[in-house]
């Protein structure tokens, strides 16, 4: 497989991570499907809609693992420096439009974006930051 | 700025960086302000603008958080500022990704525009001290 990292925390992060995805799928199958045929209310409603959160808060760990793990001290900086960037994009980008949602009646679009938008800053600036150090 | 052990560098840094932060909080409440008179008028080029104006001393915030990690030379210091701001970054993702499920399925009201932000910054803050404190 060419998409398998040379690194050992690498091929570590690869192999926690793809568990992590395929089990957010499976919680967010069963939150929607529970949400949708039985309308679920009280402390049940809140355990349902936070499971699907679990799995994507464990990416996050897996992503920490990987930076504790790395032992390659340059490409441990690139990854955090890209994360820092993805995270200030992130939260521009909600900023920025929540203020267009709270005053010019734009179109209101989930806070869970931020985390999509997080990794797409993130990938975008990584070789920019290699390119920094060339 | 309080602690007198710390470099001129840092000094500056935090000056810097409390700097951009009351910036980013006092064009927020300016610009909140701004639209809430205009009766929630104010559409399209201008209405963009306006908006995307309280991210940018934002963002100043990120280069100089930035800038201090690539010129801070106490590698001790340097590493617990890098621990911190990765706490706080997860902390915030966190915090979206929950609040985006119970926005969803529960239908709590959204999320304040900058809320993130200040999610952020506090995270960074409190774990910047805990880490400090636990390394002592």
């Amino acid at each position: 497989m060419i998409c398998i990292p040379n690194s050992k925390a690498g091929r570590r992060y690869v192999y926690r991570l793809a568990p992590t995805m395929l089990t957010y799928v499976l919680f967010l199958y069963i939150a929607q499907s529970i949400f949708h045929h039985h309308h679920p209310t009280g402390l049940f409603a809140y355990f349902l809609a936070v499971l699907p959160a679990l799995p994507l808060i464990g990416s996050l760990v897996v992503v920490g693992l990987y930076v504790s793990e790395e032992s390659d001290e340059f490409e441990r900086s690139i990854l955090v420096q890209s994360m820092i960037w993805g995270l200030g994009g992130a939260l521009s980008v909600g900023t920025v439009w929540g203020f267009l949602e709270d005053f010019t009646n734009a179109p209101h679009i989930s806070i869970f974006y931020v985390y999509v938008f997080f990794w797409i800053f993130m990938g975008i600036s990584q070789p920019f930051i290699r390119h920094k150090y060339r | 700025m309080l602690n007198k052990n710390l470099s001129r560098f840092q000094r500056r840094s935090l000056a810097l960086f409390s700097a951009s932060i009351l910036l980013t909080a006092l064009i927020t409440m300016f610009i909140h302000d701004y639209f809430r008179l205009q009766h929630h008028s104010t559409n399209g080029p201008l209405a963009w603008t306006l908006a995307l104006l309280p991210s940018l001393p934002f963002l100043g915030t990120i280069v100089l958080a930035l800038r201090y990690i690539g010129r801070e030379r106490d590698e001790y210091i340097r590493a617990q500022v890098l621990l911190a701001l990765l706490q706080g970054s997860f902390i915030t993702l966190a915090f979206t990704v929950v609040y985006a499920f119970f926005e969803n399925y529960l239908k709590i009201p959204s999320a304040p525009a900058m809320a993130y932000v200040d999610v952020f910054l506090i995270a960074s803050m409190i774990a910047l001290r805990i880490d400090l404190r636990s390394a002592q």
